[in-house]
């Protein structure tokens, strides 16, 4: 699926110049909409999602100088039709091969050996040192698995740090993506 | 703003467990490409979603469209066993939700139970038993240990080949132009700084290991060959410099092709094979020197080849980013075969 045309110099800055015309945003805003484009094509099951994210760039690099001049609207717009497209073809190239053994997701990790918890325990014992003892209450507070008083229970965390529900929610969520990514490293 | 928030929650839902329509997709994914505040809510939603999958919270329907979606990803594969991580073992650090000490009640506590005679001369004996040996430790150590860290933080956004060097975290591997990153070429003058430090010091095999993989990560080929093949030489069962050495003659064999001398090629070539089929061999499970070993058949274009070990290399490595790689490398082996 991914062709071997590869952007100029000139037409990678044409590019650029689209996103936006201070040079300076315009590669912050190339870095966010490919890390978000990965993300996107991540959520619909796509393996590959780096490559098409670079894909759906090139594809974009190549039409942009015949529509630059006569393009209403924001590139993104058009940077997410294009992806789309991509992704239909994605489905029907992968429909068209022997399909690898399914994962067995209701396998993951809940049937580890024991060696294999221990080492998961050890690597969350880890990562939760790493944290400091306000981030680690707060993150082991709120993903406590005591169903009945969940709600309850985060509520009063709630109260305590005098910000909102919503806050604590995103709060609680930038830990755990932080631990997480200890987490990934250590189980590497 | 509340109820705004709910909304949107739901939204998001039904767009993760592919229920809205395709108009309704694309404007949801035309926000999500430039707005980091919605893309974090929709990450939190997710977060609340593969909670449900894991506790049976989800329908048949959405589990088995679930499935096929995001949990179809390595990274959605990665993320579930994260979740169910989280979900087996977090209840049992709920210690960390009753009240500890703060550190000057921990300082008065440990001074109140040293300031005893007795165990205060003991502890001062060993502190000073301890200090000696930290400092002999970090001057042996300081050295290598800042080169490996500064080696592994500059490649740690892009990898510098698209064979595995041992001990590197994935990262992504390009040949075509991309932006300028100046902290990473600010990391790679870091590297150079703290292996010209090493250059000074008496040679060990892992010194020379790290030297290896310095050169190898720079592509100075021939030198990073002579450095491993002393480093083997002084640690000849030290499976990791042999397969950094087998990527060192793999590399230079490349550059031999290009330049036409197709015989020194092949005598690289078959050295690097041996080189992992022997690492191999002592190491069964080692993911570096299987992904090197079939990238080396798929480079040599021995397609049934390179299609087993990568069908193998899966056996071993279903999850992680290398993984994705090994896909899309299995691919090429088998459509190259049916060609």
């Amino acid at each position: 699926m991914r062709t071997n045309w590869q952007p100029t110099p000139d037409e990678f800055n044409l590019f650029l110049r689209w996103l936006d015309q201070d040079a300076e945003n315009a590669a912050s805003r190339y870095e966010g909409i490919r890390r978000n484009l990965i993300a996107i094509f991540n959520r619909r099951g796509c393996h590959y999602s780096e490559d098409l994210a670079d894909e759906t760039f090139n594809r974009v690099m190549r039409r942009l100088p015949k529509m630059i001049d006569t393009y209403v609207g924001e590139p993104s717009r058009y940077i997410v039709v294009v992806a789309r497209n991509l992704h239909l073809e994605y489905v029907q190239q992968v429909e068209k091969q022997e399909p690898l053994p399914e994962h067995d997701h209701t396998n993951l990790s809940v049937d580890a050996p024991d060696e294999s918890k221990e080492h998961e325990f050890g690597c969350l014992e880890h990562c939760l040192k790493q944290l400091p003892n306000q981030q680690r209450k707060l993150v082991v507070g709120y993903y406590h698995e005591d169903k009945r008083a969940k709600i309850d229970h985060r509520k009063q965390m709630a109260d305590e740090l005098g910000i909102g529900l919503n806050a604590l929610r995103i709060r609680a969520h930038r830990i755990r993506a932080s631990l997480e990514d200890c987490l990934k490293q250590c189980l590497r | 703003m509340k109820n705004e928030l709910d909304e949107q929650d739901t939204r998001l839902r039904h767009y993760l467990l592919g229920e809205l329509s395709s108009d309704e997709e694309q404007l949801i994914e035309e926000r999500l490409l430039i707005d980091e505040a919605f893309m974090e809510q929709m990450l939190i939603v997710e977060e609340e979603l593969i909670g449900d999958y894991t506790t049976d919270n989800l329908s048949p329907q959405q589990q088995a469209n679930y499935q096929k979606l995001f949990l179809a990803s390595p990274e959605g594969q990665q993320k579930l066993q994260l979740s169910r991580i989280l979900k087996q073992h977090l209840n049992n650090f709920s210690d960390a939700l009753t009240p500890q000490p703060t550190f000057w009640e921990r300082v008065q506590i440990s001074f109140a139970q040293l300031l005893s005679p007795a165990a205060l001369k003991v502890a001062m004996a060993m502190l000073v038993v301890g200090l000696g040996v930290f400092s002999w430790w970090v001057y042996l150590r300081s050295d290598l240990s800042t080169a490996i860290t500064a080696l592994k933080s500059a490649y740690s956004e892009q990898r510098p080949l698209e064979f595995r060097i041992t001990g590197f975290a994935y990262a992504r591997f390009s040949a075509s132009p991309s932006l300028q990153n100046q902290t990473t070429t600010a990391k790679i003058k870091a590297v150079d700084n703290a292996f010209n430090k090493l250059l000074d010091d008496k040679p060990t095999a892992a010194s020379l290991h790290e030297l290896g993989k310095y050169n190898l990560a720079k592509r100075n080929f021939d030198e990073a060959v002579g450095l491993l093949t002393k480093g083997l030489a002084l640690e000849p069962d030290d499976t990791p410099i042999q397969i950094d050495l087998a990527v060192a003659l793999i590399e230079r064999g490349k550059l031999s092709m290009a330049s036409g001398q197709s015989e020194k090629a092949q005598a690289d070539f078959q050295s690097g094979r041996i080189n992992l089929e022997q690492a191999i061999a002592s190491s069964p499970s080692s993911l570096e020197a299987h992904f090197n070993l079939a990238l080396l058949h798929l480079t040599m274009k021995n397609w049934s080849e390179a299609e087993k070990v990568w069908r193998h290399y899966l056996t071993l490595d279903q999850v992680s980013e290398w993984s994705q790689e090994a896909r899309r490398f299995l691919e090429v082996a088998v459509e190259a075969q049916r060609q």
